[in-house]
């Protein structure tokens, strides 16, 4: 009899056991560097805590694989008037506490962030917004204060928040247990440990392949290594590519890549005067740097050369326009023209923000002065005070500058950096200014299209930055994930299979 | 007694106004956080409403007034990143740190003390060299290296514990091992120098003369002697590993308030870290206190008189 039962014990753990397996095979563990900050989504703007969130809640507009907008809770939209979006919605879609979505949902949703009690950091990102009119349940129009162009690009970051279920528990709650319409539900946060979200099965695109997802946070690189590694985790971010070769090395793990939507290159601090007022300076830095030289020996080829301020898998890039090509005799030509054969600059880099981030500007560095112009290096290790030198106008000759904003709308790329006045330009040209002023009017496509490109080519001869390179994300995979990266840094749990 | 204690309570108090008012002005010395809360492109008309919803353009003393009423009453306010009390983020992340506070001390003292004794009683013994090797090598390795070694040989390698997070007691062995390594090398080396002193006092000769069993001896006489200068470390160890949990918890992704602070300080997240501050300082003096009280226990000739000077 004690040995029945003790066979009947072993079956059962055995059962158990595999049931477990069974159940935990089409769960993924995600790590990433952070946890999120809000799981109220309106309350970020960072992107890493938007990935999360993007699995819980639906936006009106979305962008498919090669990042062209695409319909999601809304189903079409058009120009009505100059100044007006008539947007019409999915009918029948439910947020997972059953409430309805429609058209109330997308004015409460748009007013709540404007607000001016509402400490919401997307406040930018719809100012442009004078009105939302409800039409009727499934359809509402936006009023513009201006023409806007970008106002689709808008909609792919306009989240959809529950009006009653946020007005019933109130805002800190509604952060704490998130309610939206997307295709995963919130099931637990555990703070800097885990976040939970299951297969929400009633979604209208269908039933995720996914059952339950865990997001980590293992902010050391070498721990998230580890955990890809051990099976712990099946999906790790920002590996470096001095790694890849650790990674290649374990059998379950596979590497993916893609060209992001994040530029990097080197402000230079026009507005500051002096040398580097002159345009010919500018361009001088250009061809005094081999930046493909840089990527090949630095990021071993993981990153690609850009040839204005904007990365081709943002709309309005322009690909006829040239790179400028190493060219150090060219430079000094340009320098002798300029009159400055004795520069001496200073170049301020982060450590640690970016990819290899100081090693690159000291490799720029290196090869400015081996060129001519003495470029000193000054690394500032905490990325408050490097933001705060930017923002005060007070960087050095040259500072490292990276950018990447999830709407990928190109006004967001050239304005914030190039417009005389903006927090972050260190530039200031009226005729850059005034293009930038009509390309973000300009509600003609073709014509808007244009407008960049002329643009573009502008700021490539202004030579405002040292153009640098794209990035290259790389993710560690576990092999029993069928998943290809975007390029615009995002992570979508439904676009994984097994 | 009771007059001592509440003595070195005023103390305490003192201290943590003192600490309040240094973390204040160097909070406030590392300038305005709003631009570091809004995005980059954030425009001008968006940073004054911020700075004001925040109350940052009050004056610094009242800013300070308002701070000190507020937490006198447990009230540290907002963070200003998470938008939820600091007190609550606090209390949701301190005991992680506290249970790998404590596995790494219990583990240094476990292994720590033993060795120590044995290393004084068997002196210039092999164990002894043994010992010092590891105490020399436990106090020379840094922790982000050992913890990084850990990973690698019993996560990766062995496949023995997880390589990071909080998930059963089989995730805490990594962590607390690398944090317990320091604390273990030091504790080990005052238990042996303490035992060794002790052991070479007169008292112990005499007892082992009046033919008490070495065991007893050891045990009953001369280790409580030796126990006083190890409860000082010991209580201080505490406090430091509490503090210095920082580099282990962001190497194993423990969700602990050493993390959270890093995060804080980094988001020049006032509230967060004026709270995790006084927290932190309030337990390192509770701490500090309860050795005190120890020590009587230990040694009654150590009374506290009402003027020791």
């Amino acid at each position: 009899m004690p040995r029945m039962i003790r066979s009947l014990a072993i079956v059962l753990v055995l059962l158990a056991a595999a049931q477990a397996w069974a159940a935990g095979e089409r769960d993924v563990t995600i790590a990433q560097g952070i946890d999120a900050e809000f799981l109220d989504v309106q309350m970020t703007n960072n992107i890493v805590t938007l990935i999360i969130n993007g699995s819980i809640y639906d936006t009106l507009l979305t962008r498919d694989k090669s990042l062209a907008i695409q319909p999601r809770l809304a189903t079409s939209y058009k120009l009505v008037g100059d100044r007006m979006w008539e947007v019409k919605l999915r009918r029948g879609v439910q947020f997972h506490n059953g409430e309805p979505f429609d058209a109330e949902a997308v004015k409460f949703s748009v007013e709540r962030i404007q607000r001016p009690d509402f400490k919401s950091p997307q406040k930018g990102w719809f100012s442009t917004i004078e009105r939302v009119e409800i039409v009727d349940a499934a359809t509402v129009r936006f009023h513009t204060k201006v023409p806007d162009p970008a106002m689709p690009a808008r909609m792919t970051l306009m989240y959809q928040m529950a009006p009653k279920y946020v007005a019933q528990v109130g805002d800190a709650q509604a952060n704490l247990k998130p309610v939206g319409t997307g295709p995963f539900k919130f099931v637990e946060w555990q703070k800097n440990e885990r976040i939970v979200v299951e297969a929400n099965d009633a979604h209208w695109t269908g039933k995720p392949a996914i059952r339950r997802a865990t997001w980590r946070p293992i902010p050391e690189l070498g721990a998230r290594i580890a955990a890809l590694q051990t099976g712990q985790a099946d999906l790790i971010v920002n590996v470096p590519p001095d790694q890849l070769p650790m990674l290649a090395a374990t059998k379950s793990v596979r590497v993916e890549k893609i060209p992001s939507c994040r530029i990097i290159s080197f402000q230079i601090a026009q507005i500051k005067g002096g040398p580097l007022a002159d345009k010919r300076v500018r361009q001088a830095l250009n061809y005094a740097v081999d930046m493909q030289g840089i990527l090949d020996a630095v990021l071993l080829g993981n990153g690609k050369r850009i040839n204005s301020w904007m990365p081709p898998n943002v709309w309005g890039h322009d690909p006829s326009i040239p790179f400028y090509e190493y060219d150090p005799k060219k430079a000094k030509e340009l320098l002798a023209a300029a009159g400055q054969t004795n520069l001496t600059l200073t170049l301020q880099a982060p450590n640690g923000r970016w990819a290899m981030d100081k090693d690159i500007a000291q490799a720029v560095a290196g090869q400015l002065t081996e060129n001519g112009i003495k470029t000193n290096v000054k690394i500032i290790g905490e990325w408050g005070a490097y933001v705060r030198s930017i923002l005060d106008h007070k960087t050095e000759d040259i500072a490292m500058a990276g950018w990447c904003l999830p709407s990928l709308e190109p006004d967001h790329w050239v304005t914030p950096n190039l417009k005389t006045g903006e927090a972050v330009s260190q530039y200031s040209n009226p005729e850059v200014d005034k293009l930038m002023d009509q390309a973000r009017a300009e509600m003609n496509p073709d014509k808007r299209k244009q407008l960049y490109s002329q643009l573009l080519r502008v700021i490539r001869d202004e030579a405002p930055y040292i153009f640098g390179y794209q990035q290259m994300d790389i993710y560690g995979v576990n092999k029993r994930l069928k998943w290809t990266p975007r390029g615009d840094e995002s992570i979508r749990l439904t676009e994984i299979g097994f | 007694m009771v007059g001592y204690v509440g003595r070195r309570l005023l103390q305490s108090l003192g201290v943590l106004l003192g600490v309040s008012v240094i973390v204040f002005g160097l909070l406030h010395l590392t300038g305005d956080p709003t631009r570091l809360l809004l995005p980059l492109e954030a425009r001008e008309e968006d940073v004054r409403q911020l700075r004001a919803l925040l109350g940052l353009d009050d004056p610094l003393w009242v800013q300070y007034g308002r701070f000190l009423a507020r937490a006198v009453r447990g009230d540290f306010g907002l963070s200003f990143k998470h938008q939820v009390p600091a007190l609550a983020l606090i209390f949701q992340t301190l005991p992680a740190t506290l249970q790998l506070t404590a596995a790494g001390l219990g583990l240094a003292l476990v292994v720590a003390v033993p060795a120590g004794i044995l290393s004084a009683l068997k002196r210039n013994s092999l164990l002894d060299a043994l010992c010092s090797v590891g105490v020399l090598l436990g106090q020379a390795m840094p922790v982000y290296w050992l913890g990084l070694l850990l990973i690698m040989v019993f996560a990766v390698g062995l496949g023995w514990f997880p390589a990071a997070g909080r998930d059963g007691w089989t995730s805490i062995v990594l962590p607390a091992t690398a944090l317990g390594a320091f604390s273990m090398a030091r504790i080990a080396r005052m238990a042996r120098s303490g035992m060794l002193e002790v052991l070479a006092q007169d008292y112990v000769r005499t007892a082992r003369a009046a033919g008490i069993r070495t065991f007893v001896v050891t045990y009953k006489y001369a280790l409580k002697n030796a126990a006083i200068p190890l409860v000082t470390i010991i209580g201080l160890e505490f406090g430091i590993l509490l503090g210095g949990a920082v580099i282990t918890e962001t190497i194993f992704a423990w969700p602990g308030v050493g993390r959270l602070a890093v995060d804080a300080i980094f988001s020049r997240d006032y509230p967060l870290v004026q709270a995790i501050v006084a927290v932190l300082a309030t337990l390192f003096v509770v701490i500090n206190l309860v050795i005190d009280l120890v020590y009587t226990y230990l040694d009654p000739r150590i009374v506290y008189v009402r003027s020791a000077r």
